[in-house]
């Protein structure tokens, strides 16, 4: 399901230059961070618990941990193609547009992405 | 219009933004910082007790703000329009979102993110300024609020919403002012503190007084002054 989603996994070194500009924080609900045909409001990277991927009831994937998604869509305004649920007690990496437009994060998240 | 190419500088709710006295070189510059998206009815923008990290212009549409309490008790806090801005006081207060929005029909909403919002705050004073008066506008509400939920009896809280209802969405038509905003009863029950089986009484007794029409869930204002006199406002 990640193909066609623009998606990096972070080693320690990248998600440290990630950390610098921002914190990951606790979700203590359920949300939905992003809906289907949303542009997501930023960059998301799971730390720890538990996000989905959903493009149907039956067709959903668990988001593996440092795997840093939506930054493409984010910058370039491109609706997504699923749901993206955050569960209760999970930590999550948020970058939003003003910091992916920086150029060092620019660059890193550019040179690197995984190719679907 | 697509929500690709809602730009700030022809927005519809231009205006009634905080963003509204900016130049247009500024605007532009908000506009491609901003991600607009449409939410359908039911759809959640925020969810209380979750982190913060920017805020909500509603562009088209309403948003309902509720909290919860501590039995589970669902409360309506207060209802965003066109032009409104959501999420802004735990932007600059907490780190967590105080409420829940979640849109009552669909809805055009533009989200900017915390950092860019603080850097404009900073930076032009037009903003800060007419966040300032947005603040203190919704201050000013709370508060009346508070002072009806003691000084008032339901009836004229009920009376008190319909004709805030018609200051926010009252369009004018030929049976009266046509509230065009789609609240269920447990909603608006909701809003003025009490149980939808009496705000459907009292709702019916405003109605046998002449002030209000009703054609299925469609509210009209039919005697505007005397719905004001029956809320007992001063002004």
């Amino acid at each position: 399901m990640l193909k066609n989603l623009s998606h990096l996994y972070l080693g320690p070194d990248q998600l440290n230059l990630l950390k610098d500009f921002k914190e990951p924080v606790i979700y203590n609900h359920e949300e939905y961070l992003v809906y289907k045909k949303h542009i997501p409001q930023g960059a998301f990277c799971l730390i720890e618990g538990e996000v989905l991927l959903r493009k149907s009831k039956t067709n959903m994937i668990k988001l593996t941990p440092y795997c840093l998604i939506g930054f493409k869509e984010c910058l370039e305004n491109i609706p997504l193609k699923y749901d993206i649920i955050v569960e209760p007690g999970s930590k999550v990496l948020v970058i939003p547009k003003f910091h992916l437009k920086q150029n060092k994060i620019y660059n890193l998240l550019m040179d690197n992405q995984a190719t679907s | 219009m697509s929500e690709k190419s809602l730009r700030c500088e022809t927005c519809p709710s231009q205006g009634k933004g905080i963003f509204c006295d900016l130049e247009e070189t500024d605007l532009c510059d908000v506009s491609d910082h901003k991600i607009t998206n449409t939410y359908k009815k039911g759809q959640t923008l925020f969810v209380e007790g979750n982190p913060t990290f920017g805020i909500y212009c509603v562009n088209k549409g309403n948003i309902k703000i509720t909290q919860v309490s501590s039995d589970g008790k669902e409360s309506i806090i207060r209802i965003a329009s066109p032009g409104d801005i959501i999420g802004h006081r735990s932007l600059f207060t907490q780190k967590h979102f105080q409420a829940t929005a979640k849109a009552l029909d669909e809805t055009h909403v533009c989200f900017i993110d915390k950092d860019y919002i603080l850097k404009l705050v900073k930076e032009k004073p037009s903003v800060a300024g007419n966040l300032i008066e947005k603040l203190s506008r919704d201050l000013g509400a709370a508060e009346h609020r508070i002072s009806s939920f003691h000084q008032k009896n339901v009836r004229e809280r009920l009376a008190e919403l319909l004709l805030l209802l018609k200051e926010s969405h009252g369009e004018e038509s030929s049976q009266g002012i046509f509230l065009n905003i789609k609240l269920t009863r447990d909603e608006m029950a909701s809003i003025i503190g009490t149980a939808p089986e009496t705000l459907i009484r009292f709702m019916s007794e405003i109605k046998s007084l002449g002030y209000i029409e009703q054609e299925g869930k469609k509210i009209f204002i039919t005697d505007e002054k005397g719905l004001l006199d029956f809320s007992g406002a001063k002004y």
